[in-house]
């Protein structure tokens, strides 16, 4: 397994989960001290983890990740796109190369990632490939001062229909499905507004489940999608926001 | 000292044909779910599922539009009475819950289509209303026919997607749909 952006926040949940659950998984990410922290967790708790340094939106890094993952892990049974770049500025503020350096990041890397991962998933050819896409609510309805983010959530929404239907014409096929989370607390949120517990509990109170989302709870869904629970489940968009989409 | 005979959680499952229905009752007893025989006599309850019956297969134009009332005002009627029973037994524990509705996609395309969006937006009003007490309400949409992954929707694909949605796994997910359906409706 590949997990993006597991240095933090889903990523780093998911990682342990799926480790604990018995997937060798390639730690991709920025910030080395916090990929070798993530590993060590993992050892600790037996079991098997590499990290690997990755800018998603360099196509040889991806090449480098799956190399490895190849090498070291023995093969790709999925990938989990999740790593992201988040920013909040109003439309007239948010300059075209803010645009573009999202769109880099969220919609070039999550594309390498499911291109690149079809490949080494089939070479694998194990069965049971499934790719997760980490969108977000934000996919999937406006937020204000967040036009650019939400313009690469939704470009993420087309890319996995696109890709679950070519998937699903492979031998043995593969899987794609998008998550949508609503506001989880992490490293992305607590970076851009703050991490003050009183934030939190506005979060909360503005959710109707009357809690804020944990990437604990993120990984949870994202095992679903990758195991053979979700073996029929192609395509679609699953959110777990808390009930914030539903008003 | 707790007595390991009394399950943690208990579940009523309403509704689908007995293979769907008992694909459901198998998924949650694994997952240590004491099925109930029904929701009358349910004075504490975790977990409803009801599974909405797919109604007739015919195009607009060929059901009476008796039969399309009867249909649909029954069917909604039925998940309505279901939901508010339930939620009486689950504020009688006072421990949340989860309340899973299942209505077949296929309806989409044909008289019974209304069916299956009623129920979606009775799950989400339900949602956003019960959400402050801790009981989440989603809805399982199940495909049948052709589908990209190149096979039918079994009972048993169905089931363990309800019985993720009803655990505590989805804890943080209401108002939502699971749409179990091969790749069908991504086309």
């Amino acid at each position: 397994m590949i997990v993006t952006g597991a240095t933090k926040g889903i990523g780093r949940e998911t990682a342990r989960l799926l480790a604990r659950e018995g997937a060798r998984v390639a730690c991709t990410g920025r910030d080395r001290a916090d990929g070798a922290a993530v590993v060590a967790e993992i050892a600790a708790e037996d079991g098997a983890a590499i990290f690997v340094p990755h800018d998603i939106s360099s196509e040889a890094d991806w090449r480098t990740v799956i190399g490895r993952a190849e090498a070291e892990l023995g093969g790709v049974h999925g990938v989990v796109n999740n790593a992201g770049a988040f920013m909040v500025k109003p439309l007239t503020e948010t300059t075209a190369p803010d645009f573009q350096y999202l769109f880099d990041i969220n919609v070039r890397g999550a594309f390498l990632g499911v291109k690149l991962g079809f490949e080494a998933i089939a070479r694998h050819g194990a069965g049971n490939g499934a790719i997760v896409m980490v969108s977000s609510l934000m996919g999937q309805v406006g937020f204000p001062g967040a036009t650019a983010y939400c313009a690469t959530k939704g470009a993420m929404t087309g890319l996995t229909k696109t890709a679950a239907i070519e998937g699903a014409a492979m031998s043995p096929p593969i899987r794609v499905n998008s998550l949508h989370p609503g506001v989880i607390w992490t490293p992305m949120i607590t970076g851009q507004f703050g991490d003050d517990p009183a934030l939190a509990d506005a979060f909360a109170a503005d959710t109707p489940l009357r809690m804020i989302g944990l990437p604990s709870y993120m990984a949870d869904a994202i095992l679903f999608l990758l195991g053979d629970e979700s073996a029929h489940v192609t395509g679609i968009e699953l959110t777990v926001d808390g009930g914030r989409g539903a008003d | 000292m707790p007595d390991a005979a009394i399950p943690r959680l208990s579940g009523v499952v309403i509704g689908g044909d007995a293979a769907l229905a008992g694909a459901v009752r198998d998924a949650l007893g694994a997952d240590g779910v004491q099925i109930l025989g029904g929701l009358p006599g349910a004075r504490q309850l975790d977990i409803l599922v009801f599974i909405a019956a797919a109604g007739v297969a015919e195009g607009v134009t060929g059901v009476s539009v008796a039969a399309f009332s009867d249909g649909l005002g029954g069917e909604l009627g039925s998940a309505f009475l279901s939901l508010q029973l339930a939620v009486a037994a689950m504020r009688a524990k006072g421990a949340g819950g989860s309340v899973v509705f299942v209505a077949p996609t296929s309806a989409g395309r044909r008289a019974f289509g209304p069916l299956q969006q009623g129920l979606r937006l009775m799950t989400k009003a339900a949602a956003l209303e019960l959400g402050p007490e801790g009981i989440r309400v989603n809805i399982v949409l199940p495909g049948d026919g052709d589908a990209p992954l190149g096979r039918s929707c079994t009972p048993d694909d169905v089931a363990a997607s309800v019985a993720f949605v009803a655990s505590d796994r989805a804890r943080f997910m209401t108002g939502a749909d699971l749409v179990v359906d091969g790749g069908r409706a991504a086309r």
